[in-house]
């Protein structure tokens, strides 16, 4: 604008800089006298309003305005008149245009004032932003969508700073936690779990911000206010996918409904078990009542004739000593019988332990014989030396191998097959811990082998056709197996599988 | 006449040692088998005394010993042992003529007295079982002729009826008639009948 001082001003060329000037803007640039009259209109405001500068020249500039906004604008100017308090002059401002057509747009406006020989005159520059505004309301909806979508996700969703404070969270993180999101900002994000979990977050967090990607985490419990832990999973990144990007954003899914239906089945697989247990025993009463009383006639018996003994003739304290034995004998007897039943028959929660298959094994088996040896059925062993640890809850496994035992026991009986034995093997194959249990009985048909561990699937006559259903599911919540096949040379085999457990570094030291 | 054995059959043995030494205290002599197989290895029919069977016993149960025995002709009388859910099966076993049946555990003195029972009973089966064989022993010496008069003295026939049935002079129905009283031991017509009917029955 002052390239070079005008000494001796060129009038003529003033006004045709001028006029050059007004061609070439881009913005629409309109003088107004004092009245509000049009008096220059440029081309690009021509463009911009649809209007030829002649039709316009000499209006009021209130046709260039909505309705709403020329009814005023003459007060507007009446007021700067009298107060010199401008409200748009010498400041942009965001207004509205009326094109010829009437359609009314945003528009970009800035108004100077003038004060020239011919009196006062405003110029004001202004520039169609339908464009840009369009693009930043697409923008401010999106966001404002995000925003929507972050708040209502049923997803607990946070941000935190590079050190692990919150930063931001949503309310479902916030209801999750049981405390209002503004307590909550600014608190490492690592202090919400309990330990271990506590640790392990801490893990993720540095990972993540060492650039690991996104790191997951399962089974964490988030503490809650007034309430049970959370079981939930976590995912962790970095907010941007910038690599000096250090700031993150979390994901918490609450798996606690989860946790609780698997709980629940957990439960109901419980009852199942125990009354399964229970009627496994009602089947099984009189084996049982015979092998408590037999002691029990051991010990009447030996108690009676020691003491006629003793009031009738002269026995030696050698003899009664000998007698009172078996007498505590025949008790303790009992007593193992009692504790076998009890402990198999108690309702009670399941518990995971480690153990030896074959242990285990050695603890179910008095209770089978005492059905195979009434029933003249012998059972045959050929147990693995090597330990087999298994994860599993015991009293559950032995349920599954006592029913497989009797089922065998009863295949045996009901044909008249040439053996009377059950075979019984343990064996350990790709890290898995198995046990067969063969007889030679009349084996399964093939059209039964699909339907062998369906429920209330029974080819006994009084059977109910829980025993196997419930032992394959028994088998596979502990990520076991429990399958059939013919048994070579006549049968039939059932397979127990579970994963071998890695020896504990005590079992390392001292071989067995 | 001494008193028979009580053969014991159980297959606990602790259930046996103790019924053992119980009947030694009352002074009643015993043998015990751990199997009711062992017991028939070692049976035979002149085995006297009684049998404590136990009812439910793997392998050869004691209703099966009980049908074997029978098949052989034993008269051992059986005083069977059972438990709390064995009626069904005690009931069998009356049925196929066991003695009684105690249940597990008992009172010393019910089964001492059982026990007594059935030795008693088999003493007297021995006793019977003894006389008949000496009668049939008397019998087998008898000739033909001596036999046929003396079934027809049993039916009651008079000396006069027999005669002329069999076409003899009654003097030589005498002849025969005092042989048979003879030979047989007999004092009186009731008595060889007695003896006929005891020979008869076994």
């Amino acid at each position: 604008m002052h390239s070079e001082p005008i000494s001796k001003p060129d009038l003529a060329e003033i006004a045709a800089r001028y006029e050059g000037l007004l061609k070439a803007a881009v913005e629409a640039i309109i003088v107004i006298d004092a009245r509000g009259c049009i008096e220059s209109f440029n081309a690009a405001a021509e463009r911009i309003f649809g209007y030829e500068a002649d039709e316009v020249i000499g209006q009021n500039i209130s046709v260039l305005m909505p309705p709403t906004d020329a009814s005023r604008h003459d007060r507007y100017i009446e007021n700067f008149h009298q107060t010199r308090q401008p409200r748009i002059i010498g400041k942009g401002r965001e207004v509205e245009g009326r094109h010829k057509s009437g359609r009314i747009f945003p528009m970009d406006l800035s108004v100077g004032e003038v004060t020239t020989p011919a009196g006062r005159k405003f110029v004001g520059i202004g520039r169609d932003i339908t464009r840009r505004k369009a693009a930043e309301d697409a923008l401010l909806k999106r966001e404002a969508e995000n925003r929507r979508i972050i708040q209502h996700a049923p997803v607990g969703i946070f941000t935190a700073d590079p050190n692990g404070a919150l930063h931001s969270l949503n309310p479902a993180l916030a209801r999750l936690l049981g405390t209002p999101a503004e307590a909550l900002m600014g608190r490492p994000i690592a202090v919400l779990f309990d330990s271990p979990s506590r640790e392990k977050v801490l893990v993720a967090l540095a990972e993540v911000l060492n650039g690991q990607g996104q790191v997951q985490l399962e089974g964490l419990l988030l503490r809650r206010a007034g309430g049970m832990p959370a079981e939930v999973m976590l995912f962790l990144d970095r907010l941007t996918e910038e690599s000096t990007e250090s700031r993150l954003i979390g994901q918490i899914i609450d798996r606690s409904r989860e946790f609780e239906a698997h709980a629940e089945a957990q439960k109901m697989r419980e009852e199942l078990a125990h009354a399964a247990r229970l009627s496994v025993l009602g089947e099984m009463a009189s084996a049982i009542a015979h092998e408590i009383n037999q002691p029990l006639t051991a010990i009447a018996t030996q108690a009676q004739a020691q003491r006629r003994l003793l009031l009738t003739e002269a026995v030696s304290s050698v003899e009664v000593a000998a007698g009172l034995d078996l007498i505590a004998e025949q008790a303790l007897h009992i007593g193992q019988v009692v504790k076998r039943i009890r402990a198999f028959i108690t309702k009670r929660e399941s518990q995971l332990e480690v153990f030896d298959l074959r242990e285990m094994l050695e603890q179910i088996l008095p209770l089978a014989e005492l059905d195979a040896q009434r029933r003249g059925v012998t059972f045959r062993l050929e147990l693995a030396a090597k330990k087999a640890r298994v994860c599993a809850d015991a009293v559950q496994l032995q349920q599954v191998i006592l029913n497989l035992l009797r089922n065998a026991i009863d295949a045996t009986c009901a044909s008249k097959t040439h053996s009377r034995e059950v075979t019984i093997r343990t064996f350990e194959a790709q890290d898995r811990a198995c046990l067969i249990v063969a007889d030679r009985g009349g084996g399964v048909p093939v059209e039964h082998h699909a339907k062998l561990f369906m429920p209330f699937f029974t080819t006994k006559p009084e059977g109910v056709g829980l025993g196997l259903s419930l032992s394959h599911s028994i088998m596979e919540a502990h990520g076991g197996t429990l399958s059939y096949r013919d048994r070579e040379g006549g049968g039939a085999l059932f397979e127990v599988c579970l994963p071998v457990q890695p020896a504990s570094p005590a079992d390392a030291k001292d071989p067995p | 006449m001494s008193q028979g054995k009580a053969h014991i059959v159980d297959d606990d043995s602790a259930v046996r040692e103790s019924l053992s030494l119980l009947l030694r205290s009352v002074g009643i002599e015993s043998c015990a088998y751990g199997s009711a197989q062992e017991f028939l290895a070692a049976w035979s029919p002149d085995m006297s005394g009684c049998l404590i069977l136990d009812i439910r016993m793997p392998g050869m149960s004691g209703l099966d010993l009980q049908q074997t025995l029978q098949d052989r002709q034993s008269t051992l009388p059986i005083l069977f042992m059972t438990g709390h859910g064995d009626v069904a099966m005690a009931v069998r076993a009356m049925r196929a003529g066991a003695l009684d049946f105690i249940e597990k555990p008992f009172r010393d003195q019910e089964l001492i007295d059982r026990v007594h029972q059935a030795l008693a009973l088999d003493a007297e089966r021995q006793a019977a079982h003894v006389a008949r064989r000496e009668i049939q022993r008397r019998l087998a010496l008898l000739t033909p002729r001596e036999r046929e008069i003396m079934d027809r003295i049993v039916e009651g026939h008079a000396n006069k009826v027999i005669a002329l049935d069999l076409g003899l002079s009654e003097r030589t129905v005498e002849i025969h008639r005092a042989r048979v009283m003879t030979k047989t031991e007999a004092h009186s017509v009731a008595e060889l009948v007695r003896m006929v009917t005891l020979a008869r029955s076994g």
